[in-house]
């Protein structure tokens, strides 16, 4: 795949991305990314590791240049790194002058303000209402956290803030499984929505927020982490069934019940380590065509696997399927490397 | 609404029946898939037809309830773990270490005991993953492998004995194990069920079963299928090489690293020494850990799944999920209910037929039916029809565990026997009455037993009333053992070259040890009550008969692939 | 500790059949087959949870 092939041919550019097994990896990655904010620091880490092993033990024994673009894009991540850190800081002081916490409230003008915190399962959202330099009114438009927390939690604060008619840190509540964080929540929400009503209140720059939501994006913790386990062992079964459902007549692999009886009737039975043929089967599932390929030489072609299995794969079925598979990919390089010649 | 559950009830076990006596050649998940498809069609047609749309609506939710991702999850990463101790070279690591013991004191006898038993110690998520490993191990020590250490008789007893004790080690796992299906439904009542209240009674119950299963091959299996095992004999003047210059098995040092790394991370998620994390994240960590360590790929990990088991277990919460939705289960337990009102079987006797229903009809991974079945089994309990406490409950699932756990085994649709089969050169079916007759005659009831006098006081250590007995689970495992031991050599004796005698004879054993264990699951369940125990043999006897009559007679002579032997 | 002792007995038990069923019947066999038998039962008993 290259770009000149994306360019000339689109469509068959990502089909044979589709069909990439490294691709399909970083399109999984990119989708978790995507909908889980706390995994997108370690998912980069995972990915440039993995990548940076790869490519590098590619430029050593090919001169491939791959891990140049890699180390080019660390570079760019340590700068943006650097630059978003300088912008926090410089903002995160200014701000610390203008906050809108206890007295900042004089310095926030009358008005109707909506801000979002992160609360416990998702954004908790509120409408703040300001005059004459005091909170008179707070509205929740969004609280997802119904389930996990009481309600009076927040109603109590909310009350106490009413009251007070500013800002201030609420006490600690009961020992209810994310209830701090609902509350942290809450208050932040409040916290974004006064701020707005503060003139030249400073905020990150966009570059910064870019980078921050999409390299860091929240912190990582130990439900991150467990979740990241399972939904990469789901992802690895999908990625291994969804291997055989791309190339045609490697469909039938997928339904192999690893009972060994083909190789029982196999007057070859092992070779070079991979039991035959049901190791052929297993491979090609896989993808690996090539070594299916290298091992088709052994198998005789008598077809006694067939009849023996009970769902009828055989050795030679795959292996057609296989050579299907390495000549379509041979072929589609050699008019790749014309094209690129020409 | 009653009728919607009879009607996919029949189109769920019409499917299953037609896939396992062949009529249906298509793999056993895509038939559950079908069947769940039609399910939920026919499903949606009278709930619409009754109810109206917004019946329909709820469908989808109910059905999907019905999955538990839990067990899936930790099957996956499970086998990720052992496609990583694979390619680092675990299994030769292993192998290594096998080689040492049997330069012990314990010797070879010592060994192959150790190894046969070895599936259920290392409690992996499918027996095939160890099998795959091993048997191309345990087929050198015969001739034809290269060491000539066991005669052909031998090699059949060890293959036959280590594959069923392979394809019962996924039932006491506790990463992705068929007996968490279970401990899930049991967990309702006791709060620590999930720890591993089935695991105990699964890996007892194998121990003893497995040595039985080695005795059937030996003094049954062998008689009644004479020629039908293409193995050969050494000639004679061979010069068997028990002494000494065999080939030293050498493990690269990953493979050492790998197997400590699949100890330490089998052991972390079992005891969770660090507090309490899910094991999915333990063994992907491990597994994570060795692809460092080890220096092996992503692909490597890939290599060690094993499709079958998760699509089982997938497929199967689905068809259970569609049963749940059209009322397909309670359709079933009014079916059982039924059989509870005739006087002759009553409640131990249902049970005593219902604990075998998966020897009865095996399927090629015992969690296709398990996850469909076990919710039945609940229902049985103070849930709903409330024939059995919470205690006698447990007792059922830990015998209806095992005996699903076990039934991969003798299953002709690609089940984990076939791989023994395959390696031993047999004909499909050699080994069927060897692990039926243990499973239904030994398994089950010790299961029971072990389970009612043990490990309920484990898991309800408040409640008095269970006694923590073991000179009564020993002496209940001397007396099944002796019986079943009595039997099989009897038996032996009684053979001749009449086919059709012999497999009188072999009926006559399974029906007589069948009654046996469920007079003793009935005692398990409800001790010293005379018409229960009596119910419960009458029970055992038909499910004797149900899976005595499924043993071959002779076997297929398609494609035997021998050498040797009067068919060529 | 009544776990060990149980899959202690049912270790050697099995041992026995197992080395009988393997025509090794000798007296040093069965004590072998015995031997591992209970390494196999204690090590059973030591993954399951007490």
């Amino acid at each position: 795949m290259t770009l000149s092939e994306l360019l000339h041919n689109p469509i068959n550019f990502f089909w044979n991305a589709l069909r990439t097994r490294g691709v399909r990896l970083v399109v999984y990655a990119i989708i978790v990314a995507a909908i889980f904010p706390s995994s997108r620091f370690i998912l980069l880490v995972a990915v440039i590791l993995a990548l940076g092993s790869i490519w590098w033990r590619e430029y050593r024994f090919n001169r491939n240049s791959k891990v140049i673009y890699l180390l080019a894009f660390i570079a760019f991540l340590l700068i943006g790194y650097v630059v978003t850190f300088v912008n926090v800081k410089n903002v995160d002081e200014l701000r610390f002058g203008m906050s809108p916490w206890g007295d900042g409230i004089y310095q926030v003008t009358d008005g109707t303000y909506i801000g979002e915190g992160q609360g416990y399962r998702g954004p908790i959202k509120v409408e703040v209402q300001v005059k004459d330099h005091r909170i008179i009114g707070i509205k929740t438009l969004d609280y997802p956290d119904l389930i996990s927390v009481l309600d009076n939690q927040i109603k109590i604060f909310k009350q106490q803030l009413l009251a007070r008619g500013r800002l201030f840190a609420p006490g600690q509540p009961e020992m209810l499984r994310g209830a701090t964080e609902t509350l942290t929540g809450y208050v932040n929400a409040i916290q974004d929505a006064l701020s707005k009503g503060i003139p030249a209140f400073p905020h990150y720059d966009w570059f910064s927020r870019t980078f921050l939501s999409l390299f860091i994006g929240q912190a990582p913790n130990r439900v991150t982490l467990n979740a990241l386990a399972i939904l990469f062992a789901v992802f690895m079964v999908f990625e291994y069934a969804f291997q055989s459902m791309l190339i045609p007549g490697t469909g039938r692999s997928i339904n192999c019940y690893n009972c060994a009886s083909c190789v029982g009737v196999c007057p070859v039975k092992e070779v070079e380590g991979v039991q035959i043929p049901m190791g052929l089967v297993l491979l090609t599932r896989l993808g690996n065509y090539e070594r299916v390929m290298e091992l088709s030489k052994y198998c005789v072609g008598c077809g006694r696997c067939a009849a023996k299995c009970p769902i009828g794969n055989s050795g030679p079925l795959v292996i057609s399927a296989a050579f299907q598979a390495v000549r379509e990919k041979r072929r589609s390089t050699s008019t790749q490397n014309k094209r690129d010649t020409a | 609404m009653e009728f919607l559950g009879y009607i996919t009830l029949a189109i769920f076990l019409g499917l299953m029946l037609l896939t396992l006596f062949g009529y249906i050649r298509t793999p056993v998940q895509t038939v559950l898939v079908l069947s769940t498809i039609l399910c939920l069609v026919v499903g949606g047609l009278f709930r619409f037809s009754a109810y109206g749309w917004n019946s329909v609506a709820l469908m989808p939710n109910e059905f999907l309830g019905g999955i538990i991702l839990h067990p899936i999850t930790a099957l996956l990463t499970g086998l990720f773990l052992a496609g990583g101790l694979k390619a680092s070279g675990g299994f030769e690591a292993l192998k290594a270490i096998l080689g040492y013991l049997r330069r012990s004191p314990i010797g070879l006898v010592g060994t192959l005991v150790i190894l046969i038993n070895l599936p259920v110690i290392s409690s992996l998520p499918c027996g095939r993953i160890l099998a795959a490993a091993l048997l191309p191990l345990l087929f050198t020590f015969g001739f034809e492998g290269g060491l000539g250490i066991l005669t052909k008789s031998q090699l059949i007893v060890l293959i036959g004995a280590f594959t069923r004790n392979s394809m019962g080690s996924c039932g006491p796992s506790p990463i992705g194990g068929v007996g968490q299906i279970a401990e899930g439904f049991l967990g309702s009542f006791f709060p620590t069920a999930s720890d591993g209240i089935l695991r105990a009674p699964q890996a007892f119950a194998l121990m003893l079963g497995t040595a039985v299963v080695a005795l059937f091959l030996k003094f049954i299996s062998q008689k009644l299928y004479p020629n039908d095992v293409a193995l050969r004999e050494a000639p004679a003047g061979f010069a068997t090489q028990s002494g000494g210059a065999e080939v030293l098995i050498k493990a690269p040092i990953q493979g050492f690293i790998a197997l400590a790394i699949f100890v330490i991370s089998l052991l972390i998620a079992i005891f969770q020494p660090l507090g309490k994390m899910p094991v999915q994240s333990v063994l992907v960590a491990g597994a994570l850990l060795m692809i460092v360590v080890c220096r092996i790929r992503l692909n490597d990990l890939l290599e060690g799944i094993i499709l079958l088991p998760v699509t089982a277990m997938a497929a199967g919460f689905l068809a259970a999920g569609a049963l749940a939705a059209t009322g397909g289960f309670v359709a079933l337990a009014s079916i059982l209910n039924s059989l509870v009102s005739i006087k002759a079987l009553g409640v131990a006797g249902m049970l005593a037929i219902f604990v075998q229903f998966q020897t009865i009809l095996p399927l090629s991974c015992a969690r296709i039916l398990t996850a469909a079945l076990v919710p039945t089994l609940y229902l049985f309990g103070p849930a709903q029809f409330n024939f059995l406490s919470w205690s006698q409950l447990a007792i059922v699932m830990a015998a209806y565990i095992i005996n699903a756990t076990t039934s991969c085994g003798p299953s002709p649709l690609g089940g984990g026997g076939m791989m023994g089969e395959g390696t031993m050169r047999a004909e499909t079916g050699f080994i069927k009455g060897a692990y039926t007759f243990a499973s239904m005659a030994v398994m089950a009831p010790m299961a029971a037993i072990f389970m009612k006098f043990l490990n309920l006081s484990v898991f309800q250590p408040s409640d008095p009333g269970f006694a923590r007995n073991i000179y009564m689970i020993g002496a209940f495992a001397l007396v099944i053992a002796g019986v079943n031991v009595t039997f099989i050599f009897l038996g032996s004796k009684v053979f001749n070259p009449n086919i059709s005698r012999n497999f009188v004879v072999q009926l006559l054993g399974f029906l007589f040890s069948g009654g046996f264990g469920g007079g003793i699951l009935a005692f398990a369940l409800f001790e010293m009550d005379a018409t229960k125990i009596c119910q419960g043999v009458l029970g055992g006897v038909i499910a004797a008969a149900l899976i005595g009559l499924m043993v071959p007679k002779t076997l297929s002579k398609r494609l035997t692939a021998t050498l040797s032997g009067p068919t060529l | 500790m009544l776990l060990w002792i149980i899959f202690a007995f049912v270790g050697i038990l099995s041992g026995l059949i197992i080395a009988w069923a393997l025509e090794m019947t000798s007296p040093k066999e069965l004590f072998q087959g015995a031997l591992g038998g209970l390494i196999a039962g204690l090590l059973m008993s030591a993954m399951l949870p007490h």
